[in-house]
């Protein structure tokens, strides 16, 4: 007898009522917003030094669009991450704390923050939203997922990534973490896979469509597209700002907070044949000596060779953000939105060192843009106190309406709420190979405090812990250490660093 | 259905499969777990593995689907009637390459055009073809090595009773976070 309801009829129905459900769920928890508060919008770009922004200072010409977008927002001049690379400073972010709280050295500990994040303090009075182009970014978004109620995929305005990611993505979205992981570890990219055969026909997969179109892009690319070997994301720069402005933004009820969070200009360092030559132009910075940490190989030579690649990469990614800002005019968002550009962590070319993955903790790594426009803000104002990422959170919550939460190590910003506080300490710290639950015990910690900065490096095999402290106003390239000649200044930045290393070590000790 | 092989050696193939991509992916998990517990507790390991393990099936029906279309196109003189004993060497080999190529393969896939690309698919179906005659000559001319490797498959069959519970329990796993 055949069967009244047939397989496809079932399968229709769980698919309905699948979505009824999460509508239900969506509807009941999410949207009950107050219409006349401003909506929020992040946009991170990944690896992006401040040092290499001609906002900044630097002397090539790298960011004429943030500084046009800055021409009606407030430039923090002393912003600082708490991290050099993504997870912890993203976590720090996220979380309004920094990393010997939640945690995050190596990746965030799941339900770590669960209730103590910008998602969960913002929800309720706004509809959230998250992108994030970075898979360890993305991770984390995917930890908060129950408070964000629009997550876009990571690969929504790709030109080509893992078939692998996006049947995962299409088919556990219910547990998209779990499931995130688990394929993360069976296809894994950098590492050695769980899978023999399929994880090499996931990438040959993604490379063998890349090559059949290698030529076309390479019209626009001369070296390829930007890519993401995290989930072998391929993609171009203008359809993720576009998609951001024609696809994301509009589509979102009001008022909105959206967390962007894009992959360049993250290497490998790819820029359109316009840019690509842009900086060849016989600038060299100060030469840095050799660290301990560098690679001998990497000659200044090299590295110039590499800055001039990222100088290229941040000038399209700037071009680029140029069309978003003219949408944020013609949309109207600059009148009823705080607009946030600003970056997790930025990259070196200095000491025999290339990149972010390394126990050195110089500005080029820490020192990030950060510049929020204000709705209807029309001229520019600067600030040059000492600021960090952690910053944000008791900010965002403030500026909601609702009161900075006292679990954030964060201050609230000087002009949008705060005061500028010349005594402040801010830190950063990379210990990322400290499991989450146990003492530092290898790691870079940074305090920083007025125009001193002191770096204390312990734990690493074959290196004898050491202290440098600088002096970042007069010596902006930290090339003079005054540690043993300053005491006075060294000795209680370095007695308040040990007391928040070992208050963050007493729990697990 | 004469056109596939019989029951008993397909279940043969499916127990080895079985036997070198669980114990593959537990090898690797165990190489992971010292870094995931410094972020995840128990619970969420084992949720991953549960994943892993369920994906490790799609890949292990994966490979016998691939074997079984070999097994219903080419002639039965050739590959069917030693299906167990071919398939084994066919695995053999085709693991070892599997592997060597995640060490070192894409090293150089990134800096080849469309052509070099498609000569390496070109070059692995061809080496595919040769392997499954090569195990044509090896088990099912001589009949010492057909015998030995039909035995030796037969043999695996015994790591459904570990493997096959361990993946209904984690299909349960991933079925009820995905409903709950």
């Amino acid at each position: 007898m055949k069967p009244q309801v047939t397989r496809r009829d079932f399968l229709k129905f769980a698919g309905l009522s699948l979505s009824a459900l999460a509508g239900a769920s969506f509807l009941g928890s999410a949207l009950n917003p107050a219409p006349d508060s401003p909506n929020i919008i992040i946009i991170l770009f990944d690896a992006m030094s401040a040092r290499n922004l001609n906002l900044y200072g630097y002397p090539r010409n790298t960011s004429a669009n943030i500084t046009r977008f800055a021409k009606r927002a407030t430039v923090y001049h002393a912003h600082h991450a708490p991290a050099n690379y993504t997870s912890a400073s993203t976590a720090s972010l996220l979380t309004g704390t920094y990393a010997w709280t939640n945690r995050c050295f190596y990746n965030l500990p799941i339900k770590a923050m669960n209730t103590r994040n910008i998602f969960h303090a913002l929800k309720g009075k706004y509809s959230t939203a998250g992108f994030a182009q970075n898979l360890l970014a993305d991770l984390i978004l995917d930890q908060f997922a129950a408070d964000i109620d629009f997550h876009t995929l990571i690969d929504a305005y790709s030109e080509m990534s893992s078939p692998v990611g996006q049947a995962v993505n299409a088919i556990f979205p219910r547990d998209s973490l779990h499931a995130n992981l688990g394929s993360a570890f069976y296809f894994a990219n950098k590492n050695k896979a769980g899978s023999i055969f399929l994880t090499l026909l996931d990438k040959l997969a993604v490379q063998g469509k890349y090559k059949y179109r290698q030529e076309a892009y390479r019209r626009t690319y001369p070296n390829d597209l930007p890519y993401s070997w995290l989930n072998s994301m391929y993609f171009q720069q203008a359809p993720v700002m576009d998609g951001m402005a024609t696809d994301l933004f509009p589509n979102l009820p009001g008022p909105f907070f959206s967390y962007n969070h894009l992959w360049s200009p993250h290497e490998p360092y790819r820029t359109t044949r316009k840019y690509t030559g842009a900086f060849n132009d016989g600038w060299k910075p100060v030469e840095k000596p050799l660290s301990h940490f560098g690679n001998p190989g990497l000659t200044n030579e090299i590295l110039n060779q590499f800055r001039e690649q990222y100088d290229e990469d941040i000038a399209l990614v700037d071009a680029e953000f140029g069309r978003l800002v003219d949408y944020f005019e013609t949309s109207g968002l600059f009148d009823n939105s705080y607009i946030i550009v600003t970056a997790d962590h930025g990259d070196l070319f200095e000491r025999g060192v290339q990149g972010h993955v390394t126990p050195l903790m110089y500005e080029g790594l820490l020192h990030i843009p950060l510049v929020i426009s204000s709705p209807g803000q029309q001229a520019r104002q600067d600030v040059y106190s000492l600021t960090s990422t952690v910053d944000l959170l008791p900010t965002l919550v403030n500026l909601s309406g609702g009161a900075a939460p006292d679990w954030s190590e964060g201050k609230l910003l000087p002009q949008l709420g705060g005061q500028e506080d010349a005594g402040r300490t801010v830190y950063s710290l990379q210990a990322k190979d400290t499991p989450a639950h146990s003492p530092i015990r290898e790691a870079t910690a940074v305090a920083i405090k007025g125009q001193h900065k002191l770096i204390h490096t312990f734990g690493y095999a074959g290196y004898e812990d050491s202290y440098e402290l600088y002096n970042l106003a007069d010596d902006p390239e930290e090339l003079n250490n005054i540690y043993a000649s300053s005491p006075e200044i060294a000795g209680p930045m370095q007695a308040d660093l040990k007391q928040k290393l070992q208050a963050a070590d007493q729990p697990y000790q | 259905m004469r056109r596939f092989p019989a029951k008993s050696e397909i279940w043969s193939v499916f127990s080895f499969i079985l036997f070198v991509v669980y114990s593959y992916a537990i090898y690797r998990m165990v190489w992971y777990i010292p870094s995931w517990l410094g972020y995840l507790s128990a619970w969420d390991i084992l949720i991953i593995g549960a994943y892993s393990l369920v994906m490790g099936m799609f890949e292990i029906l994966c490979i016998l689907a691939v074997l079984l279309s070999l097994a219903f196109v080419l002639p039965a003189r050739v590959y069917r009637a030693n299906f167990a004993a071919q398939s084994l060497v066919i695995l053999c080999v085709s693991v070892v390459c599997a592997l060597v190529a995640q060490e070192r393969l894409f090293r150089y896939v990134q800096a080849w055009d469309f052509r070099q690309f498609m000569t390496f698919v070109l070059i692995t179906l061809l080496a595919a073809g040769v392997l499954v005659i090569a195990s044509y000559f090896l088990a099912a001319l001589l009949k010492g090595v057909r015998e030995m490797l039909t035995n030796l498959s037969e043999r695996f069959t015994v790591f459904l009773y570990v493997y096959l519970p361990m993946f209904g329990i984690a299909l349960m796993v991933v079925v009820l976070r995905n409903i709950f």
